[in-house]
């Protein structure tokens, strides 16, 4: 058979964050597949992934399944799912995702991560192969390298974007520049070099943005369950409604940060005041990150899960111990499949207010 | 876990000599004490847990709260188990609760030191005890030696339940939720008064179940418990007339796992019950007796056309 007439499969994965720019790169480039950008995540993407999910399940979960559905609608037959190296319902969402696709009818491929096993590096390739059996060792590991440092350039890029953006005189430059960064990055060349300039150039973009930073801004450190926390529409584009009100926001958590940088045993020393058996997942994360950013005199914290998450729900009764010992205000929010902004604008409004009187308070008192 | 490990855990302190107090049975002041601490949506079982802590915060020196992660390639428990000592110790620590514990880790995924296996973990107990290695691994090893016996007459006494006549329910549920005083009991008393007998998926073999459970779900199942679930259902299918699915809401595993069984399970009626702390079992009686009716007509039904 000529390979080169094998019809090249349609690839999607769902939407998170903005990572779908660096799997879009991998199957293009490396597995030479066609990828099929899944729609935007929409009020129809919510309601269709809601209606074939179980009642209770984790919002993610409704997510993901709701970008299948509209990917498969878009023309894909090959679906991507992650799994593997948490400990949380994560690792089964695809072994059902694919029941219930297959159960409306799809003849679908479907790619579950979570069949690879960590220890045996050997079965991700015989996923690989379901992607494309014809692939070339080489050219994955080359591109392998390429997203990675796209990885690192992105989180770095959104982080810098996230300090600054509520700062910004004019309002949108943020957003355009990282728009033409992303839009950058998918015709990139394929070598780090490419990235590299490709970072460089969008940081000096970004560093002329014109940016009116007070003397003593509020700083909030967001922190919470690794989907909600970093995909805008889950939960509710907080990061940049805590922005338009000139707050600092300060995130640690993405997926460079959490998969390569990431050390469990150092952030266990810190927080071993407060918790002397791991609690699981990224909770330990977590509540390391909060308890840095309490003693750093963060004014608030703000924390995001969706309905439900264990992990996140156990953490809790910790966090709300070091915000009584630092004396720093904490927010909690709990998503769902809800639409209305208006709850979720009224909190965060309040938490601001109290925040600011609190300050003021603080430094009339030091006079 | 209690009912999972509970013969370990009692032999093991009688071995040794020691003292110990159990929680009283779960009732509703337990269950609203636990649920003033817990955070609003917590599962069930985890208020009804921290109710159990507040009724023995005053009454022991110490509470014994295990810490179960993983048990290698058998799977993992719900993170919920890992986040009790931790949890304990921050909602209550204006009563600084002292906390004995021991850490349930075959892989070492989490690089603490006490990665291993059960033996191991307990033997770590032997200085908190005031005890010798020697001393507790001799304990422990009775105390296991019982607690499989113990578990071997169960699955016996079960297995004989489920080879006899008449109609017969096999229950699908964490044993916490299933053998609770407050929440399984009384639905069990209610199929019972149907004149149903009732078959605890629990008790199989576990070894069984771990090949058994592939028959329903792939391998990317993690937790242990709702394995040795599918293996149980995979074990007693062709000898029950139906299934109850019984879930503390919003329990995590099990917002996956049902689903799944309700796919894969195929010909065979299924009760739901989802349980969320309500007082009234009205609701829940019809629903049983509902559900005691579908399998009566299917019998007739059956016997009709057969």
């Amino acid at each position: 058979m000529d390979k080169k007439n094998t019809v090249k499969k349609k690839v999607s994965f769902s939407q998170f964050g903005h990572y779908n720019v660096l799997f879009e790169y991998f199957i293009t480039h490396g597995l030479d597949q066609e990828y099929v950008v899944p729609p935007a995540i929409t009020k129809r993407t919510m309601e269709l992934g809601n209606r074939h999910s179980p009642d209770f399940v984790c919002s993610p979960f409704k997510f993901t399944l709701g970008c299948f559905l509209e990917a498969i609608e878009a023309g894909a037959d090959t679906l991507v799912q992650v799994g593997g190296v948490v400990a949380c319902r994560l690792k089964y969402y695809g072994a059902l995702q694919e029941k219930i696709i297959k159960d409306l009818g799809y003849d679908i491929t479907f790619v579950n991560l979570a069949n690879a096993d960590r220890e045996h590096p050997l079965s991700f390739l015989s996923l690989i192969r379901m992607l494309n059996p014809d692939y070339s060792l080489p050219k994955i590991l080359h591109t392998g390298v390429t997203v990675l440092a796209m990885l690192e350039a992105l989180d770095r890029t959104q982080a810098r974007l996230n300090r600054n953006v509520g700062f910004e005189v004019k309002d949108g430059d943020y957003d355009r520049a990282f728009g033409r960064f992303l839009q950058r990055l998918r015709q990139a060349d394929n070598n780090v070099f490419a990235v590299l300039r490709i970072y460089g150039r969008t940081k000096k973009e970004m560093e002329a943005i014109p940016v009116e930073i007070p003397d003593d801004p509020i700083r909030i450190a967001m922190i919470g369950e690794y989907y909600t926390v970093m995909d805008d529409y889950s939960s509710h584009n907080i990061e940049k409604k805590m922005a338009k009100y000139g707050m600092y926001v300060e995130r640690w958590m993405n997926v460079s940060n959490t998969l390569v940088h990431y050390s469990a045993p150092k952030r266990r020393k810190v927080i071993k005041d407060y918790v002397k058996y791991d609690m699981g997942v990224t909770t330990t994360s977590n509540i390391g990150f909060a308890l840095d950013c309490a003693k750093r005199g963060f004014d608030g914290i703000i924390h995001l899960k969706s309905f439900g998450c264990t992990p996140e729900i156990d953490a809790m009764p910790v966090l709300r111990n070091i915000c009584s010992d630092y004396d720093v205000p904490i927010l909690f929010f709990s998503f769902d499949c809800q639409n209305a902004d208006t709850g979720i604008e009224t909190r965060l409004e309040a938490f601001y207010d109290m925040i600011k009187m609190k300050k003021e308070n603080g430094k009339e008192k030091r006079k | 876990m209690y009912y999972r490990n509970g013969v370990l855990w009692e032999s093991f302190f009688k071995a040794l000599g020691m003292d110990y107090v159990l929680s009283p049975k779960t009732n509703k002041g337990i269950l609203e004490r636990g649920s003033a601490v817990m955070a609003d949506e917590s599962c069930l079982a985890s208020k009804i847990f921290m109710g159990h802590v507040v009724s023995l915060l005053d009454r022991c020196d110490c509470l014994f709260i295990p810490w179960l992660s993983n048990f290698g390639e058998c799977g993992i428990n719900c993170t919920r188990f890992r986040a009790f000592p931790a949890m304990t110790a921050n909602l209550f620590r204006d009563r600084e609760p002292r906390i004995l514990t021991y850490a349930i880790d075959y892989s070492g995924t989490q690089d603490m030191k006490h990665a291993g296996d059960e033996e191991t973990a307990f033997v770590s107990m032997a200085k908190a005890l005031g005890k010798s290695k020697k001393q507790v691994r001799l304990a422990y090893r009775e105390a296991k030696e019982k607690a499989e016996r113990a578990f071997y007459e169960q699955r016996e006494r079960t297995q004989r339940l489920a080879d006899g006549d008449g109609k017969k329910i096999l229950m699908v549920g964490h044993d916490y939720c299933i053998c609770d005083d407050y929440i399984g009991k009384p639905i069990l008393e209610a199929l019972k008064g149907y004149g149903v007998t009732v078959i605890d998926a629990n008790h199989v073999d576990r070894a069984e179940a771990q090949r058994d459970f592939l028959q329903l779900s792939d391998g990317t199942l993690p937790w242990i418990v709702s394995r040795e679930l599918l293996g149980g259902i995979v074990h007693f299918r062709d000898r029950v007339d139906g299934i109850v699915l019984l879930t503390g809401f919003p329990c995590g595993p099990d917002s996956i796992v049902n689903d799944v069984i309700r796919r894969e399970v195929g010909d065979m009626p299924i009760l739901y019950l989802l349980l969320d702390g309500q007082d009234g079992m009205a609701g829940v009686e019809t629903r049983i007796e509902s559900f005691i009716d579908i399998l009566n007509f299917r019998d007739m039904g059956e016997r009709r056309n057969g």
